[in-house]
């Protein structure tokens, strides 16, 4: 009994000076081998996940990459993951986490508009960078000066869409479907506010997130008798739901969608019948890019097939490089490196050239598309 | 046209409330607490039917199993936790937070061993939906509303008519009584609960074909099918029934006059007044 005593005692000794002593020894260096950390706020969960489980899978390469050429001066950079579900509520808890708990200086993200902003305001109170990579509603345009994207607000996205539409298409009235998001909205104010300075007439129904049966919505659209449908959801998963309903309803309008259908392969591939001739405006991608080409490879060879929506990842692949070059110009600071990010002027990516406003939005627009045969091409008209 | 298109629209969601509403009600009427892991059931079902149906199997044979499967998760469920819990004379706030607990867990193993993304069961292409009366239904909304009222018919002649059916009666109005005349409680829990699982695992597989699956969808089911059984009097079988239908009609009319942002809002607003001026509900009787 007392042998076992005396054996307990002796281990809890070792344990505690040997505990000590490597926390003493550490001390000196701490800086050298600390990692430096930033936070991200992603979709990891939800229809929305479709963007953030990619979106986390491009940071993570990006990240290595970085590692593998030495880290940021020397250190070795590390992301803390964070599940922003799509809603501005989640997303300011996680950033709360991310500012009190892991002490971080920079936060990417949020993906979601919605996301970015629950998650502006405990950014800016704290003095910690939110960097964007993918929110695009017009209403974080000049937000906070911690608050920069390097993705282009919808604005030109809706006013893009409003002009082909009653220019081009002579379309005078538009029945508008519109999930009750932050992104969906910023499409919806941006393309309704120009298509109804041109003169026409855009009536709106809007549904909940997590609404699945669709058919007394569009029931009620179609009893407008407008000459085109606009489908405006924060998923393709939704955009596809309603789809289908759409022909199960028997009704086949002229369709436009926003970016985030026009932008998922395998939605407009299904619905290729329903969606032939539909509009969108995308923010493009650039395959001749030797960035943007070298991206493509290192996904390609570490997760075994291409990120899905290009642009997106080229956007996400560039922000963890733009945060890298800040922190090694600046320190790692978030008032300094927000500083930096906003006065950004052609810098190189696999995005092309990135130039961001003092208001924080990333200088560049949409092209208006078209759908035909499943693809999504080009409009000319 | 339009109206009766809502009209159709509304049976179709009550199909589908009624078959989660009824078994809140019955585990409700037995246990007296707030099953939420009854929405779990639901999407096991549909994740069953994912499974089965991706693995080749005719979607009939799919929709088989994953009802049985339902009803012995929804069993296994009543055995390692429920039925420990009451031994322990937990009382129904400790059983409401026990069945968050594994409405939670299913979630998270769901995204585990499935993954977050949405999933489609698509048993042919899509096809234009059929003219009924001036309104236009699917095949697939033809399937939900004839197996919704055959399952209710069934469970109605089940519990009016037969031994078993009449024991679980018996014991969800009066447990102790029903352990005095005789009744083995604990035989018909495990029946109830079967039951009750099977049927939110079938309203489960029937909107994962009808419209897809995530691991997320047992939630906005659990609130509606809460909503009905409270609307019809918690406990009450048919009550249940004609609380889904009335919510589902209310809800898809309701949209007609109000913007469709409400549709959500409009289920609460039915419930709340319940609550304030017929908390019995339709069919219930005041305690």
């Amino acid at each position: 009994m007392k042998a076992i005593h005396i054996i307990g005692i002796l281990i809890l000794a070792i344990i505690i000076i040997g505990g000590a002593a490597v926390l003493m020894g550490s001390t000196d260096n701490a800086n050298l081998v600390q990692p430096i950390k930033v936070g991200f706020i992603g979709p990891l969960t939800g229809d929305a996940a479709v963007y953030g489980l990619p979106a986390q899978n491009m940071v993570a390469l990006a990240v290595d990459e970085i590692n593998a050429q030495g880290g940021v001066d020397g250190r070795r950079l590390e992301i803390i993951y964070e599940d922003g579900k799509c809603s501005g509520a989640n997303s300011a808890t996680a950033m709360q986490k991310l500012v009190n708990v892991d002490n971080v200086e920079v936060v990417l993200g949020g993906f979601c508009s919605s996301e970015s902003l629950g998650a502006e305001p405990v950014a800016t109170q704290n003095k910690v960078f939110l960097f964007s990579l993918g929110s695009s509603s017009p209403a974080l345009t000049g937000k906070s000066k911690f608050f920069a994207r390097d993705y282009p607000s919808d604005a030109t996205q809706g006013s893009v869409l409003a002009e082909v539409a009653y220019n081009d298409k002579a379309w005078r009235k538009v029945a508008f479907i519109q999930e009750q998001l932050d992104y969906p909205l910023g499409v919806y104010n941006a393309f309704s506010s120009r298509f109804k300075e041109l003169g026409g007439v855009v009536v709106k129904e809007e549904f909940a997130p997590g609404i699945t049966d669709f058919r007394s919505i569009l029931t009620k659209l179609k009893a407008e008798d407008a000459d085109a449908l606009f489908i405006a959801t924060q998923t393709p998963a939704a955009a596809d739901r309603i789809l289908k309903q759409l022909t199960e309803i028997n009704w086949k309008p002229n369709i436009l969608i926003a970016d985030a259908i026009s932008g998922d392969p395998a939605t407009v591939q299904a619905n290729a019948e329903i969606l032939e001739g539909a509009l969108a405006a995308e923010f493009g991608i650039d395959e001749n890019n030797p960035k943007f080409r070298h991206m493509l490879d290192a996904y390609k060879n570490e997760y075994g097939s291409e990120p899905p929506y290009l642009s997106y990842a080229q956007i996400e692949y560039d922000g963890v490089y733009i945060i890298r070059d800040a922190i090694e110009a600046v320190g790692y600071d978030g008032e300094k490196v927000a500083e930096y990010v906003r006065n950004l002027d052609g810098w190189q990516g696999a995005s092309g050239s990135i130039t961001i406003g003092q208001n924080g939005d990333r200088i560049g627009g949409h092209l208006p598309k078209v759908v035909r045969d499943g693809a999504v091409v080009l409009y000319s008209g | 046209m339009v109206l009766e298109q809502l009209i159709l629209n509304g049976i179709i969601a009550g199909g589908i409330y009624a078959l989660i509403a009824i078994g809140f009600s019955m585990t409700y009427g037995l246990l007296r607490f707030l099953n939420l892991a009854h929405g779990s059931l639901y999407v096991v079902g549909a994740y069953l039917a994912y499974l089965f149906f991706s693995l080749g199997m005719p979607i009939v044979a799919a929709f088989i199993l994953a009802v049985i499967g339902g009803a012995i998760v929804g069993v296994a469920m009543n055995y390692s936790v429920y039925k420990p819990l009451q031994r322990r004379k937990s009382n129904s706030l400790i059983m409401l937070l026990a069945s968050l607990g594994i409405f939670i867990f299913v979630e998270n193993l769901i995204i585990a061993l499935f993954g977050a993304e949405v999933k489609t069961i698509r048993t042919g292409p899509i096809i234009q939906g059929m003219d009924f009366f001036g309104a236009i239904i699917t095949q697939t909304q033809v399937i939900i509303i004839l197996v919704a009222f055959v399952t209710l018919l069934i469970v109605e002649v089940f519990l009016q008519k037969t031994k078993a059916g009449k024991a679980m009666r018996a014991t969800a109005d009066n447990k102790s009584v029903a352990q005095v005349i005789g009744i083995n409680v604990e035989r018909i829990t495990t029946y109830t609960f079967a039951l009750a699982s099977a049927l939110a695992a079938s309203a489960g597989v029937l909107i994962a074909i009808e419209q897809n699956l995530e691991p997320t969808m047992g939630l906005n089911v659990i609130i509606k099918g809460f909503t009905a059984s409270v609307v019809g009097g918690l406990g009450n079988v048919r009550g249940a029934v004609a609380g889904a239908f009335l919510l589902g009609l209310v809800e898809n009319i309701g949209i007609w006059f109000l913007p469709s942002g409400y549709k959500d809002a409009i289920a609460f607003v039915v419930l709340v007044a319940f609550l304030l001026f017929r908390s019995q509900g339709l069919f219930g009787r005041k305690e």
